[in-house]
């Protein structure tokens, strides 16, 4: 909990810019219209899992100034199958309030997903990039207050839990409440000159999980830092570990490595 | 009716010589490069848009444009937008010969009729920044400043300016 306090001072009490490009939650605001971005990444599991790594690819379109959709797919060989490809996932987010200051902005936006998962059943962690098949619909908010920027995701998650290895695990209660909070900071540059500078971010996101049916909950803290290469090129290190958990999860901390890449006006109209 | 052909007519003639010179934009809602990039890029592809003059830090835009094509301000507005972001300030800036304004505060330039809001002197010369006052072209702050109904009697193609 100390490390909690740290991470919360850290992002709250230092003087720089903000940023809102977080690694494991989508903020309210969106990708540009007509573009596009390839991201790409790897989870390393630590205690718990059977096998250590996840990949996931996913695509982002900006298909609207207010509507953007990623397809994403995860593939391994996690819990001793064969390396295969795991599961599959459409997201769709649309921005339905924006207010913007001269450094700043308040929006608001409501996303879907449906996820469908090969995998068999093993935790009661419902976990939709992956593990289960399902559905989330929710909301986000986010605020940038010219140094800080601070997001907030809610979340109703239900999967298709009605097989026997899932019953076991679950019972017949199959949905979640996910919430997450999300603080982001620029380090660098110290000032902006050119696109071409190497911005470097740091992250803290709180993402819990609540399973009224069950009561059982965890709630994760992940810190994470960011460097941008050419105002394109995103590179991602996070360190997501349990702050308190009365569920079985694939595991209680992992690592994540990822790259993403945004191409600007990919369609030209 | 006559009149006022003539009158436009006029305008167009002596509007000729005046230039848009540039136009000043600066965005809001970003704190960030790779989403300023991003108004760059959007405002960069518009097909009458020559070369786009970025200051990261301060969110302006300092944009040029093809000598042979008529900019279009709301396109800019729109790419601004579609980007995900607003305008706080859209200023054109214009060297202008001797250009006439008529009682209304009306004049022509290269095909695009703006009003002056406010009075306007009669005769416009040397170079003055005309800043578009609209909901699309300000931040919310600065709009609520603007009396009501002072674009009720212009047309939907006509531009409401500010002489700065």
């Amino acid at each position: 909990m100390k490390k909690l306090y740290f991470f919360l001072l850290l992002i709250t009490g230092v003087e720089l810019g903000a940023q809102e490009l977080y690694v494991y939650t989508e903020p309210a605001s969106n990708m540009p219209a007509n573009s596009f971005a390839v991201k790409q990444s790897t989870k390393f599991f630590g205690q718990g899992a059977t096998s250590s790594t996840r990949h996931a690819t996913e695509l982002m379109f900006g298909a609207s100034k207010n509507l953007m959709i990623h397809g994403s797919a995860t593939y391994g060989a996690l819990n001793n199958t064969p390396f295969g490809l795991e599961s599959i996932r459409a997201y769709g987010k649309y921005r339905f309030f924006s207010a913007d200051g001269m450094y700043s902005h308040s929006r608001m936006a409501a996303f879907a997903e449906i996820a469908h998962s090969n995998t068999k059943p093993m935790y009661q962690e419902i976990n939709l990039q992956g593990d289960q098949s399902g559905n989330q619909v929710g909301l986000v908010f986010t605020q940038l207050l010219h140094k800080l920027a601070i997001s907030s995701t809610i979340g109703y998650a239900s999967i298709n839990g009605d097989s026997k290895a899932h019953q076991l695990l679950m019972g017949n209660k199959a949905s979640a409440i996910n919430y997450s909070l999300s603080f982001g900071h620029l380090i660098l540059p110290k000032k902006y000159t050119s696109y071409d500078q190497t911005n470097f971010n740091i992250y803290a996101e709180l993402i819990g999980q609540s399973i009224p049916g069950t009561g059982k909950s965890y709630l994760d803290l992940a810190p994470s830092m960011q460097l941008i290469f050419k105002s394109k090129l995103k590179l991602n290190l996070a360190y997501r570990y349990n702050l308190q958990s009365s569920m079985s999860r694939m595991a209680q901390t992992s690592w994540m490595l990822g790259g993403e890449w945004l191409f600007l006006n990919a369609f030209k109209k | 009716m006559k009149k006022v052909f003539l009158l436009i007519a006029c305008i167009w003639a002596i509007g000729a010589s005046a230039q848009v010179q540039k136009v000043n934009l600066q965005a809001s809602g970003l704190t960030c490069a790779m989403c300023s990039k991003a108004i760059y890029k959007a405002v960069s592809a518009i097909s009458f848009v020559d070369t786009v003059l970025v200051n990261i830090e301060a969110s302006t835009y300092d944009i040029r444009f093809n000598s042979d094509a008529t900019p279009q301000f709301d396109q800019i507005a729109k790419a601004v937008v579609d980007a995900g972001f607003s305008v706080a300030n859209l200023t054109v800036v214009v060297n202008f010969n001797k250009q006439n304004v008529d009682k209304n505060g009306l004049l022509t330039l290269d095909g695009i009729q703006y009003k002056i809001m406010g009075t306007s002197p009669a005769t416009l010369q040397g170079s003055k920044k005309l800043q578009l006052i609209g909901k699309q072209y300000m931040l919310p702050k600065d709009y609520k400043k603007i009396p009501a109904g002072s674009n009720s009697d212009i047309s939907a193609k006509t531009y409401l300016v500010a002489i700065k």
